[in-house]
């Protein structure tokens, strides 16, 4: 009698190990498949939308096209950026010009140390369209705009 | 008695294992559920499409004349390809200046025919 209640209690050790064990791989096997806000591939999302909407933000109020197509503005565009985005996000805001199907960088305003986007896990690229001012004319300019969080 | 005592070791495992199921379900229920990791509904080709409208109407607004609209458009359709190669972009318009009606088709989103008016 003694022997089989000591095996019953090594069972019943056995049993609860098999449980925890399942337990932890179901969780585990869940937290493979969601996407939760500090996984990789939503950071990199999250930056990517963010710069997207940044953007079209800026244009839809028309703050972007008043900035972009003047050089003496540039300074101002930089400071507009930098408070509409938060506060560790930095940025690389290349104004390209397309001339005769080829491009030409017109300009960069960088918001951060470059080494930032090199040393940075997750960097996101977006690109943006503007098709000129009453002012310019029709002078179209494309916007790739880098950013990453410090 | 001994038999008896064996299985009802073996319907726990049972009902740990049904345990687990449940809870990986439940969990993969709340996933697709909750706002809060649930993907948004968001994708490039939203900012993409809504940059092309924004600017297809400012071209009409920085064009005076239909013959300058005219040039500026046939230089905005070929330059989209340009900007956003690989994208599949056609634009066209219908309507006389300034009332017009442009349609947008995005062949790399499966997006055709989408119609905006300036």
């Amino acid at each position: 009698m003694i022997r089989m209640k000591n095996n019953k209690g090594q069972m019943r050790v056995i049993e609860t190990i098999l449980a925890a064990l399942i337990i932890v791989s179901a969780l585990a096997f869940v937290n493979f498949f969601s996407i939760n806000p500090k996984a990789a591939a939503f950071e990199a999302k999250d930056l990517e939308k963010m710069g997207y909407s940044v953007l079209a933000d800026l244009d839809q109020q028309g703050i972007l096209v008043s900035k972009v197509y003047q050089p003496s503005e540039w300074g101002d565009l930089k400071t507009v950026l930098r408070l509409t985005l938060p506060v560790d996000v930095y940025f690389n805001l290349t104004i390209c010009k397309l001339h005769e199907d080829s491009l030409y960088k017109v300009t960069s305003i960088v918001y951060g140390d470059l080494t930032t986007f090199s040393d940075a896990k997750n960097v996101a690229s977006v690109s943006y369209s503007l098709v000129g001012t009453s002012e310019y004319g029709y002078e179209p300019r494309l916007l790739m705009l880098q950013i990453t969080r410090g | 008695m001994k038999v008896s005592r064996t299985n009802r070791g073996q319907f726990v495992i049972i009902a740990v294992l049904m345990a687990a199921i449940m809870i990986v379900s439940i969990g993969a229920v709340m996933h697709n559920a909750t706002t809060y990791y649930k993907t948004e509904p968001w994708e490039e080709y939203v900012t993409l499409v809504g940059n092309i409208e924004l600017n297809s109407k400012r071209l009409l607004e920085l064009s005076p004349t239909q013959d300058e609209f005219a040039k500026n458009f046939k230089e905005w359709q070929s330059d989209l390809s340009q900007l956003y190669p690989g994208a599949g972009i056609k634009l066209s318009y219908t309507g006389v200046y300034p009332k017009v009606t442009f349609s947008l088709d995005i062949t790399s989103i499966g997006l055709t025919g989408y119609k905006f008016t300036a």
